[in-house]
């Protein structure tokens, strides 16, 4: 996937009442129904299909035009930036703003960011797929661009000089020649009666002469998060609000077939007890009367089958649809195994819902606010356009807050219930009723002496009676791991070191990041005894080349991974430390995968509850992490998902070279 | 249902709530106080940490009837500004991804300094296994807690 320009950008300005001006710019139309996440493997687990609306604005934005904020800048020199992408820990509010604030040259300090709530105007707000920086850069740095453009305007024709005797310095517009200088925020009011320059007329900076881009800004919630006041969806509390928690079928497919409240009802705390699609809800004054009511239903479910299903069943067909190995002569070939896992952020979905008979306001922590917006308006039997959607902190995304679910369930639980509620989901009911990274078995064949024809036969549980979605770098990570793992079993068949060997796979680009990353690993030095050196190389979308090696040692059973060097090319860098975080977050995700695995189906059921048996790794799992960034003044590119993909398949090669054992299934254990 | 009275961060509150309800839930939903966080319900994952005195506690398993007078704080009463030194080398290290787990991550890290100004990596890794978190932050946390002990020194 390349990095798609924007659509034709139109920005229009006005002024605000107390003083100010308002930029709001069409980013592209996009309907309510348009925006599925083209970024992933589409889930086979929507039941039903989405309303359809005919609101979707198409063409001319100028004939329905949605004042919104995407920049403010008030009288007191106050810039507001509204970020049209959800904020999950990747750093998408600080960076888009330190974009914006580049190309408007602005004084960092001034600059506040606010996420936008779901619109049609603000083109596809969709967060996944890491394309928020490759979709997004150019039409933030025209929107800063064209501010600085009008600002400039504004104080020539306060001076009466010409736009060419002015420029800017951060915050301020300066008289080339002369002495006179006035803050952005006194020129506000003049500059909203300025026509928005034609694009053509918009001069972007050079790279070159960046001084907020590729400097260290931080986060910009950091100081709400460390002081506790930073509000998550679980966090938002509304007047008359009650929480809510709904009993699901614990078989996957399940649905209830009778059930007794009386007990439930007379849980102190307890308000009321009402069935809805997914299950039967219990109201209460807190979230702990709420749990307690829970336990109190007594429910028969409808099991419709499913009870047949298991990990092993699933395997067996999934095995059952591979063709047979490669039989060339010197062909090779081996199996690898992923099972489903879950996402395991570690703020549970919960969502807000205020419905009423002719409006149904939301608070949805989701990575994807339009569709979200849609099915609440599903939910709670209203048009698309008489929901409105806010878009809080994201507790963790990870690709489970594509899938909206939740935020149907709390607009439903709402109109069903007549009063503004908060849908509180527990731990259990997270781990067992995600949309799962499906199951996969893939077979890899090829031949040592030719590298360049691997074959590889990738069996994906989608559409297998379990829910399934997007997961931090989607197929990717099963592709990567038998890809990577089958290449150095390649190297040892051909006696080639694994380095070499996958070199002469890779375009000059990756090998760029290849040869980083063994370059400060040390590849080639020797380790202790029990110790070993694994390397492997993926290219997220095709877009991000991305090198891991990890060393590990084996000991008595244990693999324990002490340290993963990291190269990657993602262009242009935006904000540095994040992306060292992200690639940190990646190794962290991909490891308890690769260490601690998935969950497991038996009887159509998840048998895992909580974290101590669906574990996570803990501080004292880490290893030390090492980033590298090869310096680029391509587009960015997206560093949310490219860590993820070629650290397992590191780590197993590097559990080969330590112990000389293959392991083809994840989690790797060695007992 | 019971009339407690409870010092949390340094005020007296009067909160009305069956004994046996866990402090987390009266701090999230009877008080407001959103800053402790729910992850696991079953003293797992450390996001509702909370100290109880100067002892760190996991407010999800601690019954109301459990504090029997002790002053309760919460993140939000850690420092009145958020300049506890543990917050400031939180921001100034970049920690915090999702920033979900942070508040138990700071409020276990606060007890052990309390309990240990100059701990050992052993003993930052011994205490800070405790607190989960999902976005892998955990080497951010013991950069930020060693130089938060150093500046203490
Ligand atoms: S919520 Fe209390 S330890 Fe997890
Ligand atoms: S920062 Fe997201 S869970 Fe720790």
């Amino acid at each position: 996937m390349s990095p798609s320009m924007d659509r034709r950008t139109f920005i229009r300005s006005m002024a605000v009442g107390s003083g100010g001006m308002l930029l709001s710019v069409w980013l592209g139309s996009c309907s309510d129904t348009d925006a599925s996440p083209t970024t992933t493997t589409q889930s086979p687990t929507t039941t039903s299909p989405l309303p359809t609306t005919t609101e979707g604005i198409a063409g001319d934005p100028t004939a329905q035009w949605d004042a919104h904020l995407l920049l403010r800048i008030d009288g007191d020199g106050t810039i507001t930036v509204t970020v049209p992408k959800s904020e999950m820990g990747q750093g998408v509010k600080t960076a888009l703003a330190m974009i914006v604030a580049e190309e408007l040259d602005a004084d960092w300090s001034s600059i506040r960011v606010t996420t936008a709530d779901a619109g049609r105007t603000y083109g596809d707000q969709v967060t996944g797929g890491s394309l928020s920086m490759s979709t997004r850069f150019d039409s933030m740095r025209r929107v800063g661009a064209t501010a600085r453009h009008m600002l400039i305007a504004a104080a020539a024709a306060e001076w009466g000089i010409d736009i060419t005797d002015c420029a800017t310095e951060p915050g301020v517009v300066v008289e080339r020649n002369g002495s006179r200088r006035i803050g952005y925020g006194a020129l506000a009011d003049r500059a909203a009666t300025i026509e928005p320059p034609p694009a053509s007329e918009v001069e972007l900076k050079d790279p070159s002469s960046f001084r907020i881009i590729g400097t260290e800004m931080g986060a910009i919630d950091a100081p709400d998060i460390v002081s506790g006041a930073a509000i998550y969806g679980s966090d938002v509390v509304l007047p008359g609000m009650v929480m809510g928690t709904v009993a699901r079928s614990p078989v996957f497919g399940g649905r209830v077939a009778e059930y007794d409240d009386t007990a439930a009802l007379a849980t102190a705390g307890v308000v009321d007890v009402v069935e809805i699609s997914t299950g039967v809800a219990v109201l209460a004054e807190s979230t702990w009367a709420a749990i307690k009511g829970r336990d109190a239903l007594q429910i028969t479910w409808d099991n419709r089958g499913n009870v047949e299903l298991s990990d092993t069943s699933i395997r067996r067909t999934l095995l059952d649809r591979l063709d047979p190995a490669d039989p060339a002569p010197d062909a090779i070939s081996a199996d690898y195994t992923f099972p489903y896992f879950p996402h395991g952020a570690i703020e549970p979905l919960t969502c807000v819902a205020d419905a009423t008979a002719d409006h149904c306001e939301m608070w949805a922590a989701t990575q994807h606010p339009q569709l979200a917006r849609a099915v609440a308006g599903r939910g709670s039997s209203l048009p698309t356009d008489q929901v409105t959607l806010h878009v809080p902190l994201i507790g963790g995304g990870f690709g489970r807050r594509l899938d909206q679910d939740f935020v149907e369930e709390a607009a439903e639980l709402s109109a069903v219930a007549g009063r503004p509620i908060k849908l509180f989901w527990s731990r259990s009911d997270d781990l067992r009723h995600d949309r799962y990274h499906p199951a996969s078995v893939c077979r890899a064949s090829g031949s040592p002496t030719d590298q360049n024809e691997i074959n590889l036969d990738m069996q994906l549980a989608w559409n297998d009676g379990i829910p399934t979605g997007s997961w931090r770098s989607v197929t990717d990570v099963p592709q990567a791991f038998a890809h990577e793992c089958f290449v150095d079993e390649l190297a040892h068949a051909a006696g080639a070191d694994p380095y070499e060997y996958r070199r002469a796979l890779l375009n000059p680009r990756e090998q760029a990041t290849l040869d980083l990353a063994a370059r400060e690993a040390g590849w080639g030095n020797t380790m202790p005894p029990g110790w070993g050196r694994g390397i492997a190389h993926h290219s997220m979308w095709d877009v991000t080349p991305t090198t891991i090696v990890a060393e590990v040692s084996v000991d008595d059973g244990d693999i324990r991974v002490h340290r993963i060097v990291c190269a990657l090319d993602c262009g242009i860098v935006i904000n540095p430390d994040t992306v060292a975080a992200q690639i940190e977050g990646a190794v962290a995700f991909a490891l308890s995968a690769t260490l601690h695995g998935g969950v497991t189906i038996a009887e159509g059921a998840v048998t895992e509850s909580n974290f101590h048996d669906a574990p996570i790794i803990r501080f004292d799992e880490m290893p030390e992490v090492e980033v590298h960034t090869v310096a680029s003044v391509g587009s960015p590119t997206g560093i949310g998902e490219a860590g993820v993909p070629p650290v397992a398949p590191a780590i197993a090669n590097a559990v080969f070279a330590a112990s000389g054992i293959r392991l083809r299934d994840l989690p790797l254990t060695l007992s | 249902m019971a009339e407690t009275i409870l010092t949390v961060n340094g005020s007296s509150v009067t909160v009305d709530a069956p004994p046996e309800m866990p402090l987390l839930w009266v701090f999230r939903d009877l008080l407001h106080l959103t800053g402790t966080k729910y992850g696991c319900g079953i003293g797992q994952c450390g996001s509702c940490t909370v100290h109880l005195d100067e002892t760190p506690v996991r407010s999800c398993v601690t019954p109301l009837a459990q504090v029997d007078g002790r002053a309760i704080t919460t993140i939000e009463g850690l420092s009145a500004t958020g300049a506890h030194p543990l917050q400031e080398a939180f921001v100034e290290l970049n920690v915090a991804q999702c920033g979900y787990c942070q508040p138990g991550q700071i409020m276990t890290a606060a007890a052990l300094l309390i309990r240990r100004p100059n701990p050992t990596e052993d003993e930052v890794a011994e205490t800070m296994r405790d607190v989960l978190c999902r976005c892998g932050t955990y080497l951010r946390i013991r950069e930020a807690i060693r130089l938060t002990a150093e500046r203490q020194q």
